[in-house]
């Protein structure tokens, strides 16, 4: 689904997201980012299977993946916000 | 699911197999969104713009490598995104074309190439297609001979769809260019239905323009496109401000008067870049999109009495078919009328096709998995069926 994987770095394929000015990365922000990308790779995910999201078994793993991906960040993120 | 209030979210693609004919090869990639979650505000290309204070010379992100990366992606000299391709016709028109000149398009021409003709207040004349529904070179050299002898000089420009908007049969486009240039014609190549889906090459077809959509075949939004021309002409179609202000002085330099200085200056660069790896790797593999198209309309085909008005076997993802002889003779007696049709496609999770339409209509398959490209030609067939039509 992903077109060419990571996304922890925050980055969209040569596109550096954030942290373009050298100031260090707001932790909360990175993190907000994170879940919001995950989430878009599990959207993309139900417009590949369409209209039935039958998902095969790669597809359940990218699934799973992606929607750990974003309960982590969510979770950062609430942790973040607390301090 | 509302947004402030009133404004539905869009579900199309996540619920449905969405083949409406425009709409296939825009859709964006997971990269693309991501670009606009994170490069939606207005200005957000500009943090970093530095002199000389224009768009394709930006490297943080990297915009300026983007328009290298086009161009190369293009084999032309010198690219620009645009604000859709029609505003690529608009830009090439009034650099090119002066009042009373003659512009030729295909009889097949999208409705936007008019427009950029009429802008610049030139005129319009059509190349015919042949019987088969096909612009050659040699109807192009016609056209061009007739002109000439009307009006004592050639036409200005020749402006040519590769794949066109109703029909997506193939046009000669090196045909044209060929007979074109033996008049000293410029020519430009639109690829609004092949620039981001199927490989192009402008210099081995020859011509001296090449126009992409984004949104519609790049994965990118609306609207975005691309101008790229060659180093003969870049000169004259990205041409920069000579204006001087009269009271205050001023000057503008480096901006491009016909990009109306910067074009795309927010998420619709950012979601046209994020896409471009993909779309680089995707135009590989075209081949395969074609047969599967090809799958879809052998379907329709195995279904008495329906015709494919555009040429086959496909080239193209983008089909027009003739059903008056099947599901449009249960339209005739069907309480609902022709929306029987979209009603059962909306029923088994397909949209896309004209609501009402059960004649000659358009669907694209393009972007389709062969899951969902098998789902969609047993649709049909199940449908047919149902009727009585098989």
């Amino acid at each position: 689904m992903a077109a060419n994987g990571s996304f922890l770095s925050i980055k969209i394929n040569n596109i550096k997201l954030l942290d373009y000015w050298g100031l260090g990365m707001d932790n909360a922000v990175d993190n907000l980012f994170e879940a919001l990308f995950a989430l878009t790779d599990l959207r993309v995910l139900l417009r590949e299977t369409a209209p039935l999201h039958k998902l095969s078994a790669e597809q359940q793993m990218q699934a799973r993946e992606a929607l750990a991906r974003a309960k982590a960040a969510l979770s950062k993120l609430e942790e973040e916000l607390q301090e | 699911m509302k947004i402030a209030g009133n404004i539905p979210v869009r579900e199309v693609e996540e619920n449905f197999i969405n083949i409406q004919p425009i709409q296939a090869a825009g859709r964006l990639t997971a990269e693309a969104m991501k670009a606009l979650i994170a490069y939606g505000d207005g200005y957000s290309t500009c943090d970093q713009c530095r002199k000389p204070f224009r768009l394709d010379k930006i490297t943080k992100p990297p915009i300026a490598e983007f328009h290298s990366d086009l161009s190369r992606f293009l084999n032309m000299d010198e690219a620009r995104v645009t604000p859709g391709a029609r505003r690529a016709f608009q830009a090439v028109c009034l650099a090119l074309v002066e009042k009373g000149d003659t512009v030729l398009v295909s009889a097949l021409g999208h409705y936007t190439e008019f427009l950029a003709v009429e802008n610049a207040k030139a005129i319009v004349r059509e190349v015919p297609t042949n019987d088969l529904n096909i612009v050659t070179g040699d109807a192009v050299a016609q056209k061009i001979e007739e002109v000439t002898r009307e009006q004592g000089k050639s036409p200005a420009l020749v402006m040519l769809d590769h794949f066109d908007y109703s029909l997506a049969n193939e046009h000669d486009v090196a045909g044209a260019a060929k007979v074109a240039h033996q008049y000293d014609i410029p020519i430009l190549y639109n690829g609004a239905y092949t620039v981001g889906i199927k490989p192009v090459d402008g210099k081995a077809l020859g011509v001296d323009f090449v126009v992409g959509s984004g949104h519609k075949s790049m994965a990118s939004p609306a609207p975005s496109g691309v101008l790229a021309t060659t180093s003969g002409y870049a000169d004259t179609v990205f041409s920069t401000t000579q204006m001087i202000g009269d009271v205050t002085g001023r000057q503008f330099g480096v901006k491009e008067v016909q990009m109306l200085g910067c074009t795309l200056m927010g998420g619709n660069i950012l979601a046209m870049m994020a896409s471009f790896p993909t779309v680089r790797r995707r135009v590989e593999g075209w081949g395969e999109y074609v047969t599967k198209s090809n799958y879809v309309v052998d379907a329709l085909l195995s279904i008495k009495g329906n015709m494919c008005v555009s040429e086959y076997p496909r080239k193209h993802t983008l089909s027009k078919v003739d059903t008056t002889g099947s599901f449009d003779t249960v339209a005739r007696i069907h309480k609902r009328r022709g929306f029987f049709f979209s009603d059962e496609l909306k029923q088994r999770g397909i949209v896309g096709a004209f609501s009402g339409a059960t004649r000659a209509w358009k669907f694209n398959t393009y972007g389709l998995s062969w899951d969902q490209i098998r789902y969609v030609a047993d649709a049909f067939k199940e449908i047919a069926g149902k009727y009585g039509l098989l």
